[in-house]
């Protein structure tokens, strides 16, 4: 059945597909002159669409919550081989001289989005990964001085209300919610709107940061601090 | 050339399924999400393969590894 239905679909890519004729058109031809931005994606996931991307962000950080509630049970318990500094050179070196390189990119990546592929999600999930290379190679207690497990929820929750505040401050001065034309920077429009675009992916970035390491820190120490 | 990156999914994912150590089928799943990730890149869609290579084939895998920690390596079924 599934192939079945599968062979009804439009080709890829087809112009006249139903999917296309709507409103793909006038984002594909408004994401430079509203925005100032030529990667089209992030356009239509942070300015046309930003709503569901809010959304978005909330479903993230409540799964990291519900993964505290389901894993912070203390009589789990720490898991005794992982987490422990692995003493091999090799892995040590390698690791140090890697996170730092990784994060520089991730950074390239969150602010580049408007050019390049990527975005918030990508470099968010990109500093995770070095996070979590951290905790596992260098081991628990040492990278708890790159990003401390306390500091994780927190970080998750101050990206979603980053994101939530620039929808709100839009709301206050006139226009409607995550319309960033009416953001205070008093700049024309369509820059506007390229800034309001990057204020919420370093949101969103702050928000799957976050929320992926608590996820980690919570599986792997079940919540004890010891 | 997608042709082969479909075959290869598939394989990767068929056995994953059938190996009984768990180790190696959360390793085979996250080549499984690499090759997806290849896929997505191929189709043109260049942000979803960036995002499916990070969280499928590092975070994703990363997870699996630690949870299958807190139970028995090898599989019962």
């Amino acid at each position: 059945m599934l192939l079945a239905a599968g062979a009804g679909l439009p080709l890829y890519g087809d112009p006249t597909a139903p999917a296309s004729l709507h409103v793909s058109d006038d984002y594909v031809r408004g994401s430079m002159v509203d925005a100032h931005t030529p990667n089209i994606v992030t356009t239509m996931i942070a300015d046309y669409r930003g709503f569901d991307t809010l959304g978005e962000t909330m479903v993230v950080f409540s799964a990291g919550l519900a993964c505290m509630l389901l894993l912070r049970t203390p009589e789990r318990g720490r898991i005794p081989t992982l987490g422990r500094p692995k003493g091999n050179v090799i892995t040590d070196i390698v690791t140090r001289a890697m996170i730092p390189v990784i994060q520089l990119f991730a950074l390239y990546v969150v602010f580049h989005g408007h050019y390049s592929p990527g975005g918030g999600f990508q470099g968010g999930a990109l500093i995770a990964t070095t996070i979590l290379l951290a905790r596992m190679v260098l081991g628990f207690e040492h990278s708890q001085a790159l990003f401390p497990t306390a500091l994780g929820t927190p970080l998750g929750l101050a990206g979603v209300a980053i994101y939530a505040g620039v929808g709100f401050v839009a709301l206050l001065f006139g226009g409607n919610a995550l319309d960033y034309s009416y953001l205070p920077l008093g700049l024309p429009k369509d820059m506007l709107r390229n800034w309001g675009i990057l204020f919420v992916e370093i949101g969103v970035a702050f928000g799957v940061m976050g929320t992926l390491v608590s996820i980690f820190d919570d599986l792997l120490t079940g919540g004890r601090r010891a | 050339m997608i042709f082969v990156l479909f075959v290869v999914a598939i394989v990767a994912a068929v056995v994953a399924l059938q190996v009984t150590d768990l180790l190696a089928a959360a390793a085979l799943l996250s080549v499984f999400s690499f090759v997806v990730a290849l896929l997505y890149g191929a189709l043109g869609a260049v942000d979803v393969g960036f995002n499916e290579a990070v969280l499928g084939a590092g975070v994703t895998g990363v997870l699996l590894v630690v949870a299958l920690f807190h139970t028995r390596r090898g599989s019962v079924d």
